[in-house]
């Protein structure tokens, strides 16, 4: 099975590049979600020890840099997706691509299945009431195209399915670092530029605003 | 009444009497739709080509850099959309008024409907099916490409933007 589903992931890679290049190898079909159900967190978890995740994530899957992704709690859907991109060079990232690229697409599953199941962080108690961002997480903005967070990343920021991540309790400047990369096409890794179609709308107060409003609680020794 | 087909599966006359008036109304509003379908000529959408939506962007019509409107070599066009929660891919197209538009669109996740106000463009498109619509715009403008079967939370906002211009070279 193990090598069923890396001849697998090895034929994804090269079908599509014969033809165009699509933004990601990933999708979502009976084949992936039956390996997502049946990845088995334990084996995730040492696999998660062995490649020292916790150097750059944590040791619970919260960072200690405000620019390292928090990983606890993160669907697992998303986080093998965005793992196999890494792996594709669909998303850029040399130390991503580095811890990735000895790995499996079932111990990519059994990886995102073990952060799936830690407790995320949690919002900021004071978020940002901004009217104008409120309505953009809450109603979007028609004229510009701009579809609410809320739409895809659900009413309270938790995510939504697949590829539609938690944002609740995300780091402030790694919601920037995203919005700005996905903005200035630097980051090209979502399906027929959803996200990308959204940032490219955004102002940088708005990016600062929405990161404001999603970010976790920035630690006191920040402050 | 004397002979009442429904005496045998029901013996109460005023049960039997309003299951006759439910008939009577159906029959009728079904003759009415049936009438005016044949009348108006409207015939639904019977293109029939099934796709693996889950594998929509590795597809080769529906690849991310093969989307958009193309020209065939008849002068007609083809219009190649995705429709994903919660928009239509590419969010913005443009086409010629007056010229025959077939648009083929599929979805990557769940039942969307698409409907351009003011046009007679419409259809449904359902998972794991090619919806194939051909149609012409016959008025210039800035039209709406609206989701017209509930998607999902961002439903109301699933709109993209369709541009009727005037021919190029003045046609128009």
């Amino acid at each position: 099975m193990p090598r069923l589903m890396m001849l697998l992931t090895i034929m994804a890679l090269f079908v599509p590049r014969a033809g165009a290049e699509p933004s990601s190898a990933v999708a979502f079909d009976s084949a992936t979600l039956r390996m997502l159900a049946n990845a088995d967190p334990v084996r995730g978890e040492e696999l998660a020890q062995t490649g020292k995740c916790y150097k750059c994530h944590g040791d619970a899957g919260v960072s200690e840099d405000p620019d390292d992704i928090n990983i606890a709690g993160m669907s697992s859907s998303y986080a093998y997706k965005q793992l196999t991109d890494y792996l594709d060079k669909k998303r850029d990232s040399r130390d991503m691509y580095k811890s990735v690229r000895k790995l499996d697409a079932r111990q990519l599953a059994d990886l995102a299945a073990w952060y799936a199941t830690l407790e995320p962080a949690q919002p900021a108690p004071q978020r940002n009431r901004d009217p104008a961002i409120l309505r953009l997480v809450f109603k979007g903005d028609p004229e510009r195209m701009i579809k609410a967070c809320a739409s895809c990343h659900g009413r309270r920021g938790r995510g939504g399915q697949f590829d539609h991540p938690a944002l609740a309790g995300q780091q402030r400047e790694y919601l920037v670092l995203s919005l700005n990369e996905f903005k200035e096409g630097d980051r090209d890794n979502d399906i027929y530029a959803r996200m990308r179609s959204v940032a490219e709308t955004l102002t940088e107060e708005e990016i600062e605003g929405l990161a404001a409003y999603y970010a976790t609680a920035v630690p006191e020794a920040a402050q | 009444m004397s002979i009442d087909p429904l005496r045998h599966v029901c013996e109460d006359p005023l049960e039997r009497k309003w299951t006759w008036i439910s008939l009577i109304l159906a029959s009728v509003m079904g003759g009415v739709l049936g009438f005016y379908a044949l009348a108006s000529n409207l015939h639904p959408p019977s293109n029939v080509e099934t796709i693996d939506s889950s594998r929509l962007h590795l597809s080769e019509e529906f690849a991310e850099d093969k989307l958009g409107v193309k020209t065939n070599p008849d002068g007609s066009l083809t219009i190649t959309m995705v429709a994903a929660r919660y928009g239509f891919y590419p969010p913005r197209i443009e086409v010629p008024v007056d010229t025959p538009v077939t648009l083929r669109m599929a979805s990557a996740d769940v039942l969307h409907g698409v409907h351009v106000p003011g046009t007679n463009m419409t259809t449904m498109i359902v998972p794991g099916y090619i919806s194939e619509v051909t149609t012409t715009f016959t008025r210039t403008g800035e039209f709406s490409l609206l989701c017209n079967e509930y998607c999902g939370l961002g439903h109301d906002q699933m709109w993209s933007r369709l541009s009727v211009v005037e021919k190029p070279g003045g046609g128009g």
